[in-house]
């Protein structure tokens, strides 16, 4: 009888976890790592990367995000939309082509690969016959080009990839006709660009890399034109009126030439010039060339590289030339590829921006605004500018603290052009986000800075510099980089990427924001604590630093690490935002490793390698001062961080001066250096793990003796009952890597006295874990078993206040176990044990609410911790019962686990990359990934007059029978799907046809 | 040499009569007396015993108490032998043995009960001279030497001897293995191992399969894991405290280990399967696995392997599960301090005395005198040998904290600070 009680209460208890716990990974923040190839549909208006990962990525209006990953683990290295499709077309750098689509399934899009293609040769040849360089898809949609290595152009059809073997434009058939007199008929090379005639949709342009560029004739398969140029070809463009083709160069330079016949006059005999724009002195490839007319007016050329090789060969640059203005656009990382868009629905008009995709940002540029000026990217912004070293995220922001936050961000964002976001693609179908929740960022630059993280949308609000407090020795060349009058080239900083810090002291180590008070903290990596409040005037004030030592007369120690920071002694001007009054100096100045804030109590608590210090921020003064250091642990007296900073500072100096000999390396030979340089890499790294890696683990029981036993980890506030049950009062609990928890009664004045009656705090407790694993974490428990809500959260109505009646319990989180104690009489209750069974021990941990699906009204609380395995767990309360378990991460992604930071409503963010979250979600209520459709848009051939030209119109009709079979497939299928804009579209091709 | 059980009864009477107390007459003109030299706390005694007249023991351990003026205290006998060793006095036996070996003099070593536990073995009177009583620990075959005195022989596990290691669940393991128990409690002998990652062989119907498993690589000279002779270099560790390490990583059967590390329950199927404990049901055991060789197995490191410690559910038996707890059980090692605060928090209290300006300060920093700034005494953290001398020296230390600190060698300021446990 009781057994079946039993077997009903767990099979309750296992549905009401599924209604609460599900694990999903949701979306990926920030920009995405090692971007490879760029791709834009004008038509769709979206914009898609790959990434030398083998990920493509999919970006529309903001809230329109697709992923997709390639099975084959290789880079991709090109990416082409099917014009006026849906239908995407990948390279990868293993010579395979892949067709993606974006299907509707239950009103939304998903991202879909429907097919893969390897070409194949004939039997025998060599592969490099085979291996694609060059793609176009044609305007018809049904065709692709592509050209190889060998020098051959093949033609296949999509989206079945039927090779087309009787229209293959084969090498020996240009170089039969190309006249005797180019440069003997050596070898063309392989075919390095594909351009097709925008008038006359059946010509194309063959590009080899010799340099020679025929025109050539779909229809009657044979060549109109050679372009007999004798650089090797880097890149081609067909101007739009069909006139002329521009050719670019290895050696800097770019032809235009004159499309059609011989009959040309004088005049335009003169207009097929050549130009090296930076030349005398030699220089680098122009590695593309673009350029647009306008309504009225001299049109707009657009290329990149074409630097002078000596001085400024080290620079990524794209120049921008329309009328008398040029500017060569500089940006902060290579150049992987741009294109420009155009106004107007079928994007024919002006070019109105410029969108560059580099390898560490997405810069875009207005083009119609005088200056040109950056567009504030909505997405794909960034993380990684400055290295991030610490990040805490904020649940439930109060729409005050919200809207002040944003308005002093958008005073730091006026350098940006006001022209809205140009990517417009798809539909957000997301439900809008339940609550505004805040990520902050801490950087090694010692910046903080705040995202939106509500939504799909990582996007930047503000930014944070704790830098003007100190003194530091700032690279004056960065200064004069800035473009001097009449420089030549005109160069223009453009981007934000800048990982090269200043000084390593002032990265940002811990962060505490009050949502409610506007009060934050933020602790650095030279024992500098600031406290900060947010003000949305400019002040011009003094930050007084107040020295602690925490050493407290402990003798015979020698701190070896890096200095305090310089702190400026005259008045500072601190722009509208979060403005440092006070500032906590640690004295060891060690790396500060934890940090809370009690803004009710106005109270900041920090802990170091050497001990923790309670200090008053109102009064200005040290209210508790704690040395937990064993007089024996040599390592945490020496500052573990001297070694590991020469070495970082050394890898920055020769990462500089990488940066600047590195050489551009041209187009093809990049992917094969890449390849060398990945093998290079992962040779390395098995070769450091085999050396960091020792063959044997030692077996020891933890000792007092151990290093770093005295390292604070955690620090808790909390309103207790720490000596008898009736009487609860202010405690700060402190966990140190030892397995020891200290307790302090603080006696903290009334409001009326605050001001002038001194806070005191009097050791209450002391508790040491016998298996002496660190703390990660302390949590007290009211009389009902939830967690203490935070500072003023009860104040501001926003949760229920604690049950003060039961009596309270304390939560002992250690990397090995959660111990539940009794209070005030600290006895153990009880205990659940992770490392002991299956050998993984808690990295991350924090309080997480859990609601039900099904009910909206239950709801409960739980402690959610990753493993150093990289699993997910969730533990109830307060009855420490192990709920749920998902892996999550990598376990050799130990960068990974430790960026790892939770919500308070189920969810977490970690780094896949320096610059990129993961956003993942425990919580089946809370679930923010997105939501949304992208349709085809009604496409007439208006936009292209010429293309109802007999031969353009024939030569659609004929590709239309080859693939009648599968038109009709795909007409079926479409109108299945009830996309009546592309069966309309196709109903207009036949009747044209 | 060896008296005769005979003349007992008449000896005591007979002893008495001829060992005044201070005789310091040379006795040992004859062969027939030995000279006893007798030392109990400071004071010595010397005295002549007959050497093949004298009684039993009990007749013996009286004779001192007599001279030694201390009736009714509960004593342990203990004698230097020939090696210098210290052999304790607790039956007929040794006490002939004792009587037969003094050469020329018999030294006795007088002890009370209720001090820290005399260590008998090797060179144990060396050390004990030098300071070191504690560490010297041997495991003796003979249960005999350590048993109580008045009850004469005892049956049951040696009381003044504390247990380090023992083979576990042998029963139910198959003879390949072995259950390991090693007790870290007390000691500060480190547990002294080292682990690695190997190849382990598997006899699968499929055939010979290799595995990646885990090994000991080393031991530490001194270390408990070595000092116990139950665990070797090679060793295959198959599980820790009853839980299977196939498929975890060398991290994480290191982190089990120490998690583990207060009572660790290793596992291990001996490189050496020469030393087996071959228990009852082996023959049946041998005959219905057909294991390629594995009683006489080489010690090599790819040793052969019948059926895999995975599939087998070899569990740590509930007796050994329920020893483990009792004993080890960590909630009883976590040492929490809590201070008893002088004057309960009391805000009308404080206020009211701080309103009077003058005494504002005092009245703060006078109450909580140990308040802002004060570090509390350093080394709160009791000796890790806390586990094991709980047992008698509880009701001492929660007293007060002068006796904590004659108990453990970490020294207590007195600090208001109360030890509960």
């Amino acid at each position: 009888m009781k057994r079946f009680r039993r077997h009903g209460h767990e099979s309750q208890r296992d549905r009401l976890k599924q209604e609460l716990y599900q694990f999903s990974k949701t979306v990926e923040h920030g920009f995405p790592h090692q971007p490879s190839a760029l791709g834009y549909s004008p038509s769709l208006q979206l914009l898609a990367i790959g990434t030398r990962s083998g990920a493509i990525k999919l970006y529309g209006t903001p809230g329109v995000e697709f992923m997709g990953l390639h099975d084959e683990n290789a880079a991709v290295t090109q990416v082409h939309f099917m014009p006026h499709q849906a239908d995407m077309v990948t390279l990868l750098d293993d010579n395979s082509l892949h067709m993606w689509t974006l299907r509707r399934h239950k009103g939304l899009s998903e991202l879909l690969e429907i097919g893969r293609f390897m070409l194949m040769g004939p039997p025998g040849a060599p592969p490099s016959v085979t291996r694609v360089t060059a793609v176009l898809p044609h305007s018809s949609g049904e065709l692709l080009l592509l050209g190889t290595e060998g020098g051959h152009v093949f033609v296949v059809e999509v989206p079945g990839f039927r090779e087309l073997e009787e229209r293959n434009i084969s090498l020996d058939q240009v170089s039969n006709s190309v006249p005797v007199d180019y440069i003997g008929r050596r070898n063309l090379e392989h075919v390095e660009a594909l351009q097709e005639n925008p008038t006359n949709p059946s010509q194309v342009v063959i590009g080899y890399g010799r340099g020679l560029m025929v025109i050539w004739d779909l229809e009657n398969q044979c060549a109109i034109q050679h372009i007999p140029a004798t650089q090797q070809l880097e890149s081609m463009w067909w101007t739009e009126d069909g006139s002329y083709i521009l050719s670019s160069h290895s050696d800097g330079s770019y032809c235009r030439w004159r499309v059609g016949g011989q009959e040309e006059t004088e005049e335009e005999e003169e207009k097929e010039k050549s130009d090296i724009p930076y030349g005398h002195f030699p220089c680098k490839a122009i590695t593309k060339i673009v350029q647009l007319p306008t309504e009225e007016g001299p049109p707009f050329l657009l290329f990149s590289g074409g630097m002078p090789r000596a001085s400024y060969g080290d620079r990524h640059c794209i120049t921008v030339i329309h009328s008398k203005t040029h500017v060569a656009l500089d940006f902060t990382s290579r150049i992987i590829d741009f294109f420009v868009i155009r106004d107007g629905l079928e994007q024919t008009g002006d070019p109105s921006v410029l969108l560059v995709l580099v390898e560490e940002e997405l810069v875009v540029i207005d083009l119609q605004t005088e200056g040109w000026p950056v567009i504030q990217t909505p997405y794909l912004v960034p993380l990684h500018s400055s290295a991030i070293t610490c990040s805490q995220h904020v649940s439930a922001i109060p729409l005050k603290l919200w809207e002040r936050i944003i308005a002093v961000g958008e005073l730091q964002k006026t350098h940006y052009s006001k022209k809205p976001w140009p990517i417009t693609g798809g539909q957000n179908l997301g439900p809008d986000p339940p609550q505004r929740d805040l990520l902050l960022t801490g950087h090694e630059d010692g910046t903080v800075r705040f995202w939106d993280a509500s939504g799909v949308c990582l996007y930047p609000l503000y930014k944070l510099s704790t830098a003007a407090v100190f003194h530091t020795d700032a690279d004056p060349n960065d200064n004069l980089n800035q473009s001097a009058e009449g420089e030549w080239p005109p160069f223009r900083k453009v981007g934000c990427f800048d990982p090269y810090s200043d000084d390593p002291r002032l990265g940002i180590q811990k962060i505490h924001l009050c949502k409610y008070s506007g009060y934050l903290t933020v602790a650095g990596t030279a024992g500098q604590i600031l406290v900060l409040e947010l003000n949305d005037e400019a002040a011009e004030q003094t930050v007084e630093a107040k020295v602690v030592d925490l050493l407290q007369g402990q003798e015979g120690f020698r701190w070896k690490g890096h200095t305090q920071l310089d702190v400026r002694e005259e008045p500072v001007l601190f722009p509208p935002g979060f403005q440092p009054f006070t500032l906590v100096q640690c004295q060891p100045p060690a790396v500060v490793t934890a940090l809370n804030l009690h803004s009710e109590w106005k109270l900041v608590a920090f802990g170091t390698s050497h001990g923790f210090g309670l200090y008053d921020y109102q009064q200005k003064n040290n209210v508790l001062i704690k040395c937990t250091l064993n007089p024996s642990d040599q390592l945490a007296l020496e500052g573990p961080l001297s070694r590991v900073k020469s070495i970082k500072k050394s890898l920055r100096q020769s990462f500089r001066r990488i940066r600047r000999s590195r050489v551009s390396l041209r187009k093809h030979h990049v992917t094969n250096s890449s390849k060398l340089q990945e093998a290079n890499a992962r040779l390395e790294a098995e070769l450091a793990e085999m050396e960091l890696a020792p063959v044997q683990r030692k077996i020891e029981a933890r000792s007092s003796d151990d290093s770093f036993t005295g390292l604070v980890r955690t620090l808790y506030f909390a309103d207790t009952f720490l000596s008898d049950s009736s009487h609860n009062t202010p405690s700060l609990w402190a966990g140190t890597n030892g397995g020891c928890v200290f307790a302090y009664m603080l006696r903290v004045p009334a409001v009326e006295h605050r001001a002038d009656e001194p806070v005191t705090a009097q050791p209450a407790k002391e508790i040491q874990l016998m298996h002496r694993a660190p703390v990660v974490g302390v949590v007290v428990l009211d009389g009902h078993g939830a967690p203490l809500p935070e500072p003023l959260e009860v104040a501001h109505d926003l949760a229920r206040s604690p049950d003060m009646q039961g009596s309270h319990h304390l939560v002992v989180i250690s990397e090995e176990q959660f111990k539940v104690f009794t209070l005030p009489k600290v006895s153990s209750k009880m205990k659940l044990k992770l490392t002991a069974v299956d050998g993984s021990r808690v990295r991350r941990v924090g309080v997480a609410w859990f609601g039900s699906n099904c009910k909206e009204d239950y709801s409960e609380s739980g402690l959610i911790f990753l493993t150093n395995q990289g699993d997910v767990h969730v533990v109830s309360l307060p009855h420490v019962k192990m709920q749920v378990q998902y892996p999550c991460i990598r376990r050799e992604d130990v960068s990974g686990i430790a960026s790892c930071v939770f919500t308070k409503h189920g969810q977490g963010f970690y780094l896949i990359s320096p610059s990129e979250f993961e956003r993942f979600s425990l919580s089946t209520r809370f679930v923010v990934e997105p939501r949304c459709l992208v349709e085809v848009p009604l496409h007439l051939d208006s936009s292209n007059p010429h293309r109802a030209e007999p031969g353009g119109a024939t030569s659609a009709h004929r590709t239309t029978q080859h693939s009648e079979d599968a038109e009709v497939l795909q007409e079926i299928q479409k109108s299945l799907e009830g996309d009546q804009t592309s069966f309309l579209e196709n109903n207009v091709k036949h009747a044209v046809a | 040499m060896v008296l005769a059980a005979g003349p007992k009864r008449t000896e005591p009477s007979r002893m008495s009569r001829q060992l005044p107390p201070q005789q310091k007459t040379p006795i040992r003109l004859t062969d027939t007396v030995v000279e006893v030299k007798s030392k109990f706390e400071a004071e010595y005694r010397r005295f002549g015993l007959k050497r093949n007249g004298s009684g039993g023991f009990q007749e013996f351990y009286r004779l001192l108490q007599t001279i030694h003026h201390i009736h009714g205290v509960d004593v342990l006998l203990g004698y230097a032998d020939i090696h210098g060793d210290l052999l304790p006095i607790n039956n007929d036996e040794n006490f002939y043995k004792a009587v037969s070996s003094a050469n020329p003099l018999l030294r006795i070593i007088i002890t009370k009960r209720e001090d820290e536990p005399v260590v008998y073995g090797t060179n144990s009177l060396q050390r004990r001279k030098k300071g070191l009583g504690l560490t010297g620990l041997r495991t003796t075959g003979s249960g005999t030497i350590h048993s109580k005195s008045k009850s004469g022989l005892m049956i049951g596990p040696p009381q003044n001897f504390r247990q380090i290691s023992s083979i576990i669940d042998v029963d139910i393991l198959p003879e390949t293995h072995r259950r390991v128990r090693l007790h870290k409690h007390g000691t500060k002998k480190p547990l002294g191992f080292y682990i690695r990652d190997g190849v382990s062989v598997r006899v699968t119907p499929q055939g010979v399969e290799k595995v990646p498993g885990v090994f000991i690589s080393r031991l530490v000279r001194g270390g408990l894991a070595e000092s116990t002779g139950l665990l070797a270099v090679n060793d295959e560790i198959l599980e820790v405290n009853g839980i299977d390490v196939a498929g975890k990583s060398l991290d994480q059967v290191t982190d089990m280990m120490v998690a583990n590390s207060h009572n660790l329950i290793v596992t291990v199927k001996p490189a050496n399967q020469r030393n087996n404990v071959v228990h009852r049901e082996s023959k049946n055991f041998m005959g219905n696995s057909g294991s390629v060789g594995s009683a006489g197995s080489t010690g090599s490191v790819l040793s052969h392997e019948s059926p895999s410690p995975a599939s087998q559910s070899n569990p740590i038996t509930a007796s050994s599960i329920a020893e483990g707890d009792s004993e080890d059980e960590d909630d009883d090692g976590d040492i929490i301090l809590e201070n008893d605060c002088p004057t309960a928090y009391n805000p009308h209290l404080v206020t009211k005395r701080n309103s009077v300006k003058l005494n504002g300060e005092s009245s703060c920093s006078g109450p909580h005198p140990s308040a802002v700034g004060r570090p509390l005494p350093q080394s709160m953290s009791l000796p890790s040998s806390i586990g094991a001398s709980l047992g008698y020296s509880s009701n001492t230390m929660s007293g007060h904290n002068g006796s904590l600190a004659s108990s453990s060698q970490d020294s207590m300021k007195d600090d208001g600070t109360e030890l509960t446990l």
